[in-house]
């Protein structure tokens, strides 16, 4: 692990420590955690892509933390649109095919490629 | 220097569990025609995590017959895309009507839960995630 993976990881620990400490996070501190994460991910997919699960979990706790603004609802999920781009390119590099309207991606109504039934309890 | 170590404790064990390791959350399709928020919220976020554990799935070489147990079965390759792209989709619209109006359709929310269930199916036929758990 090289200093760079190891700075980003430190930086991300504190970052969700400091999340899961209060409960209902600052509108202050959100914009705060926001600005680091524009920061920090773009380093993760080139450096260390291992820890984006860390980044994306901070994502979610932080989407979940409180009352946020439109602004920051939609900065967060751009944040999330990076951990959809480093899926697609896991799934081209595994031979699925490109992503597009004709294969589903933009067809929610679309029937699941697996359809198990929609109440079946999770394994 | 004793935090610094502390956080990198932190940080290995969060980076740990969290890389395959499968939701195990029971979802269940909702009757209406608006979800709350909150429902929305629970199910993107649980949606996010089924994402990264297919990332970093489909990261894996390709099983053959000499590599070991820890690789990418190819036939779960295009269930798992197309469950995850359907299922982005949904997720994706849903939290822009919990932007625009605070009011989700429950259409929206019941097939992103559909896709977490099947995902999470898929998941534990090919053991995916059982490793770190």
């Amino acid at each position: 692990m090289n200093s760079i993976t190891i700075a980003l990881q430190t930086a991300l620990a504190l970052i969700e420590a400091v999340l899961t400490e209060f409960g209902v996070t600052p509108s202050s501190l959100v914009d705060k955690i926001i600005t680091g994460l524009q920061q920090i991910i773009p380093a993760l997919v080139g450096e260390a892509a291992a820890l984006l699960p860390v980044a994306q979990n901070i994502i979610n706790v932080a989407k979940g933390s409180g009352a946020l603004t439109h602004e920051q609802l939609t900065a967060l999920q751009t944040l999330d649109a990076q951990a959809d781009a480093a899926f697609e390119a896991a799934a081209t590099a595994a031979g699925a095919p490109p992503s597009s309207p004709a294969n589903g991606s933009e067809t929610p109504s679309a029937p699941p490629a697996s359809a198990p039934a929609p109440t079946t309890p999770a394994a | 220097m004793r935090k610094l170590v502390l956080a990198l404790t932190i940080g290995g064990a969060l980076s740990g569990c969290t890389q395959l390791a499968a939701v195990q959350t029971t979802f269940t399709t909702l009757a209406g025609l608006t979800v709350s928020p909150q429902q929305a919220d629970i199910a993107a976020s649980a949606f996010d995590g089924l994402e990264q554990t297919a990332t970093q799935y489909l990261a894996l070489p390709a099983c053959t017959k000499a590599n070991g147990p820890i690789c990418r079965n190819p036939a779960a390759v295009p269930s798992i895309v197309a469950d995850i792209r359907t299922g982005r989709a949904a997720r994706n619209q849903l939290e822009q009507a919990v932007i625009a109006n605070g009011a989700p359709p429950a259409n929206l929310y019941n097939v992103l839960v559909t896709e977490i269930n099947a995902l999470q199916s898929l998941f534990t036929q090919y053991n995916i995630g059982s490793a770190s758990k």
